[in-house]
């Protein structure tokens, strides 16, 4: 019993939030007499949800796929960034300046461009989660390899260890916890990439879905789409945390300290 | 004294001539160790002792191969300083077991390195596990393990390798007293078996120092140069009634005498 309640004790807090607002935001609607294609009550945005589930379904399907494939690309071309950064000072020097810089160019001029090179479809709003979502992802593995202290480099060496033996078995290892915090970051804004990505030129997701219910004042289907964003950054973050306890177990039990043998 | 252990003394492992070390560029330069003459025999376990910061570190790391002398050379086994990586073992202060490992995994990682199979590695530490005190616990990750277990796992990492010289870098400061003192017996015990084993200890404990060596070096604050060598005299197996014996009192307050006088210098 103490196992199902204490993890619903843990969410109170975060629950209570929300039924306040929603039931806040439902009387404001409904006692001044908003009409819903200016601010939809939660009611009503929960019936769109149900009446609707059909084409809402169809449109975040398309938008989680760009989401996870994005994020993988990210992940993969991060981590291989990374890896070059760590292990030559030229590919760092030559490399670093042009990954920040690809921070400060807005994503909103770049998208529109990815349309006139690419054209539309899958690839460029790939291209565009990938590009917003590689950057925490490179940033926190190089710290986390880095991280590495000189003693533990010392012991490798007399061990008869070299630049690729301690890379492989010493830094990379070391630097996962740093990567999921990178990832954790990098799958919220992952989402926002996709409906950048989509605002710029598609034919259909979720942001598509919101540009055009926007002009026919079907307000309470932006809403929705906006609601099931909301819970899709959600359960992709949760799954990166559960991933990361599953892939990495030794680092939390680690920090929990856990009574020692003695 | 046995035959055995009288062969190996004839066998010089370890001679260090008028080595000296300098840290810094130019003019903003730190002399850390001036003409240091050290040598060491087949079996025997030296101790260096000195104050913190005379240089005993960067001692071991030139041992080690990880720091070139200024001048003066070192010989380990007929190697020079350019080849002596990867072939001396080496045990730091800090355990630096690898969290994501278990015990078993870690202590393998010297052979896996020399490129040793699993299988074949796995076996060799099976069979030490038990005189590490390590048995039953192959499978469990160092975070489980108190501050004694993780320091004689990674002693059986660094004896794994199977170098002939050891440098331990203050294996038990990181320990309590009591543990401390097991772990100095423990030791004690533990290299009668590895009689052909060369040890380099550096520690500021004196008591340490005398128990568990035949020969002390005292070192000077720095510059790091050798002030005093005793030689230890009592026979071993040793056990700790040593402690009580006048011979043990009198080396004991000539060295800390020594210690002391260094400091008030500084």
């Amino acid at each position: 019993m103490r196992k199902v309640l204490v993890p619903v004790m843990e969410w109170l807090p975060a629950m209570g939030i929300v039924v306040t607002i929603l039931v806040g935001w439902e009387i404001f609607v409904r006692v001044w007499n908003i009409a819903d294609w200016l601010l939809p009550a939660p009611s009503a945005i929960g019936y769109t949800l149900y009446d609707s589930s059909g084409l809402l379904a169809g449109h975040t399907l398309v938008t989680l796929e760009e989401v996870v494939l994005g994020f993988v690309l990210a992940l993969v071309s991060g981590m291989l960034l990374a890896s070059a950064i760590t292990l030559s000072k030229t590919i760092e020097k030559a490399l670093y300046p042009f990954i920040i810089a690809s921070q400060t160019v807005p994503i909103i001029v770049i998208a529109p461009m990815l349309l006139v090179w690419i054209g539309y479809g899958l690839t460029p709003k790939i291209i565009v989660v990938a590009l917003i979502s590689f950057f925490p992802i490179v940033v926190n593995t190089v710290d986390g390899m880095r991280s590495v202290d000189s003693d533990m480099h010392k012991m490798m060496r007399t061990m008869g260890g070299n630049r690729w033996s301690i890379f492989l078995k010493v830094q990379l290892p070391v630097s996962m916890p740093y990567l999921f915090s990178g990832l954790r970051v990098a799958i919220a804004v992952s989402v926002i990439g996709a409906v950048i990505g989509e605002w710029v030129g598609s034919s259909e997701g979720l942001g598509y879905l919101m540009i055009r219910s926007k002009p026919q004042f079907q307000t309470e289907r932006v809403f929705a789409a906006i609601t099931i964003l909301s819970v899709m950054g959600i359960a992709l973050f949760a799954l990166i945390g559960l991933l990361e306890r599953l892939l990495i177990p030794w680092w939390h039990k680690e920090r929990e300290g856990r009574p020692r043998i003695s | 004294m046995n035959s055995k252990r009288e062969n190996n003394l004839k066998e010089k492992v370890i001679e260090v001539v008028n080595l000296s070390r300098r840290i810094g560029l130019d003019r903003d330069y730190l002399d850390v160790l001036a003409n240091v003459d050290f040598y060491a025999m087949r079996g025997e376990v030296v101790s260096v002792i000195g104050p913190s910061g005379c240089g005993k570190s960067t001692f071991l790391d030139i041992l080690a191969g990880l720091e070139r002398p200024d001048s003066g050379t070192v010989t380990i086994r007929g190697l020079d300083t350019e080849n002596l990586l990867g072939s001396v073992g080496y045990m730091q202060q800090k355990d630096l077991l690898l969290p994501w490992r278990t015990v078993m995994n870690n202590v393998i990682l010297g052979l896996e390195m020399q490129g040793i199979s699993k299988k074949i590695a796995r076996r060799q530490a099976t069979e030490r596990m038990h005189s590490f005190g390590l048995s039953g616990f192959e499978d469990q990750y160092p975070y489980a393990l108190s501050g004694g277990m993780r320091q004689r796992a990674a002693f059986l990492r660094t004896i794994l390798t199977d170098t002939s010289v050891l440098l331990l870098d203050e294996p038990f400061s990181a320990l309590d007293a009591l543990n401390r003192s097991h772990m100095q017996e423990w030791l004690l015990n533990l290299l009668e078996s590895y009689d052909d084993k060369t040890v380099v200890l550096v520690t500021h404990d004196v008591e340490e120092a005398l128990f568990l060596s035949d020969r002390i070096y005292v070192m000077s604050p720095r510059p790091g140069c050798i002030e005093v060598v005793e030689q230890m005299e009592w026979d071993r197996p040793r056990s700790r009634s040593l402690f009580s014996t006048q011979q043990f009192a009198d080396t004991k307050s000539r060295i800390l005498s020594y210690l002391l006088a260094s400091e008030a210098v500084l």
